[in-house]
């Protein structure tokens, strides 16, 4: 049974699928220029209740941010942002990946038991911090020295870079046992060279892995967009508005309506309006649970092991013990003589 | 023999080497990581307005690089004091470092020991139920499992607030202040996407014990099974639940992160993030704290259960 049968599949691919291309979709009929805009919010009797931040389920279905914007208009434009972003990073870190880790396999085999050691720590080193303090400083720190279009190039080959490591190393693994199997002897005594067996026999065993690694890139990339948004590293672009000139009141603001940096630029605000970072955080649920259940649905018909739920048990059927019926004694001496059948 | 020790000294140091080759990655990719500090201080001590004159080339510089590598190498060799400068002041690393660390490692270890107890707990609270609503919780488990970190944290401190917003009382401190710190609810989120991979795990490795003979045997002789189970295949699960506890780790370790972001703790990930970006230094530091004891009670539990049980790590993971 292909994978596009399993339910939980298609649901998680039909999510993911709605969001992206529903988004491009919506901003093509509804452009910035054209988004909802409510700064005062009027009664019946055209009378001003209520302003900016306007709660939500009150004429917005999601409420707006502090500048009168709709939440739902900005969710909705901003999920082509995050999950194109997520879907350029993860295919770059995985082609790399792959590409290195194949490398990697037909090295020696000491070669490669000493470097999975040592990118072993790529693994344990949080991701956020060692991205934060590598995009960190060229965002803010020396923003003049580099041009706009470096630094955007600079901060997408780090989020690449931070993961190829660990792919390189599970794909160079899975390989190098694959190749450890018998008939790769026969292969070799039939004349296949290395790239040949790379074409023909470990690139249609990787296949399927490699999608299960696509998804969980996905993952890991959303989930390190949604930190670096938090600690004020926007994906998009960052802007400086001045709320208050006499205060010097400033606060970033994100350029484009993508998730991570609305919910970093609006983090302050979750005490009071707590909608504005709800919203992009349910997004960012959304999508992962999605995500989630196409790794899972995957796992479930490409790997025997590691699915959530197995086949059901068979041990533990419990049956009542048939009732043992007393016989009186005429019954029992007529079953001795005769037998069961009269 | 000899040799064989010696490669195994060789692969054991391997990951803390490359604790080093991440922490010097600034000096890789920016050419004046010097002028950044020096830049910082002044910026902080308010002698510069701006700085706009830095110049900072981006690009690959092989030669500073492993320089600073092997710098910091030998720093820690010596046991020499790496500085930093906060708050318009030369500090010394190793103090000042100590308090937040052992905070975070608090944090941490509860949230270990929390994640281990209500896992096995709830699963097999779990295993004894019917099938079919085993199923749904299953499912469901699953799918809070998927939910991001922040997601999770920011519900719980949210909720916490609406709590005190209805009743009047706070029951944990949801943000940490000096006089008042707060230590069951940062542990509280902590332990939780631990708790459900962990009982995700347990429940795969309870499975896989079902279809065993000595369990079909022990039902034949009328044990019940809710017996067998708390007995005889809860211990032969637990040990293999061990060869998980790197995954358990870093979940813990990148949901701290966000934990002492949000809730403002002092922690250990908090000093990287206030610090990291003008020394350096202070990440290959921190990341050794908090790697290296870990590591050293993996690897020297994965020999003690090697020599037991065996079969080696790679076998089963």
């Amino acid at each position: 049974m292909s994978v596009w049968r399993s339910p939980l599949f298609l649901s998680g691919f039909l999510i993911i699928v709605t969001l992206f291309f529903g988004s491009i979709i919506y901003s093509h009929f509804v452009p910035n220029e054209k988004q909802p805009v409510m700064q005062i919010r009027f009664d019946e009797q055209k009378q001003p209740v209520d302003s900016a931040p306007i709660a939500p389920f009150k004429e917005m279905p999601f409420g707006t941010d502090r500048f009168g914007v709709s939440i739902l208009h900005k969710v909705i434009d901003g999920a082509k942002y995050t999950l194109g972003f997520a879907f350029l990073v993860a295919f770059a870190r995985l082609f790399f990946g792959t590409l290195l880790g194949l490398i990697l396999s037909q090295l020696p085999k000491s070669i490669l038991r000493a470097s999975s050691k040592l990118f072993e720590s790529f693994y344990y080193a949080p991701a956020t911090i060692v991205a934060y303090l590598l995009i960190y400083p060229v965002l803010q720190i020396f923003t003049w020295s580099v041009p706009k279009e470096q630094q955007t190039i600079f901060s997408l080959l780090i989020l690449i870079l931070i993961a190829v490591p660990t792919v390189m190393v599970t794909v160079a693994n899975e390989t190098s046992k694959f190749l450890e199997n018998e008939f790769i002897s026969s292969v070799n005594v039939l004349g296949g060279g290395r790239i040949h067996k790379l074409r023909k026999h470990v690139l249609p065993y990787l296949k399927p892995r490699l999608s299960i690694l696509y998804s969980q890139q996905l993952i890991a990339t959303l989930l390190l967009a949604a930190h670096l948004g938090i600690l004020q590293v926007f994906i998009g672009g960052t802007d400086f508005i001045t709320l208050d000139p006499l205060e010097n009141n400033t606060v970033p603001v994100a350029m484009i309506n993508e998730w991570s940096s609305m919910i970093g630029a609006n983090y302050y605000q979750i005490r009071g309006d707590r909608w504005i970072v709800f919203a992009p955080l349910a997004g960012f649920a959304v999508t992962i649970l999605a995500l989630n259940f196409m790794v899972e649905a995957m796992k479930r018909q490409y790997l025997a092991k590691g699915a959530y739920t197995k086949r059901t048990r068979r041990v533990r059927k419990t049956k009542t013990p048939v009732p043992v019926k007393k016989l009186s004694q005429e019954q029992f001496d007529r079953i001795m003589k005769t037998g069961t059948d009269n | 023999m000899y040799l064989l020790v010696l490669r195994r000294i060789v692969y054991f140091l391997m990951p803390i080497v490359g604790v080093f080759f991440i922490g010097a990655l600034p000096y890789l990719f920016f050419s004046n990581v010097q002028g950044i500090e020096a830049v910082a201080r002044l910026l902080d001590s308010g002698a510069l307005e701006n700085a706009l004159f830095l110049n900072q080339d981006l690009g690959l510089f092989f030669e500073p690089y492993l320089d600073k590598i092997w710098d910091l190498f030998i720093n820690l060799i010596t046991f020499s004091n790496v500085t930093f400068y906060e708050y318009q002041q030369e500090k010394l690393l190793f103090p000042t470092i100590l308090k937040p660390y052992f905070y975070s490692i608090k944090l941490v270890l509860g949230a270990f020991f929390l994640a281990i107890a209500s896992s096995i707990i709830l699963a097999l609270i779990i295993k004894i139920l019917p099938d079919r609503i085993q199923k749904g919780i299953r499912f469901l488990f699953f799918s809070l499992e998927s939910l991001p970190d922040i997601f999770i944290v920011v519900i719980i401190q949210y909720s916490m607030i609406l709590y005190v917003r209805n009743t009047g009382n706070l029951l944990f401190p949801i943000v940490h202040s000096d006089q008042n710190p707060s230590y069951f609810l940062p542990i509280f989120c902590l332990s939780i996407l631990p708790t459900l991979f962990l009982i995700r795990t347990l429940l795969f490795l309870l499975d896989d014990e079902d279809s065993k003979t000595y369990v079909e045997f022990a039902r034949a002789k009328g044990i019940r099974y809710a017996l067998i189970l708390y007995i005889h295949m809860l211990r032969n699960s637990l040990l293999s639940l061990y060869y998980y506890s790197k995954n358990v780790y870093w979940l813990l370790i990148s949901t701290l992160f966000m934990v002492e972001t949000i809730m403002a703790i002092p922690g250990i990930t908090d000093f990287m993030l206030d610090n990291g970006p003008t020394t350096p230094d202070v990440i290959t530091v921190s990341v050794l704290l908090m790697f290296v004891p870990f590591y050293l009670l993996f690897t020297l539990s994965s020999y003690v259960l090697e020599h037991k049980l065996g079969r080696t790590n790679e076998e089963v993971a």
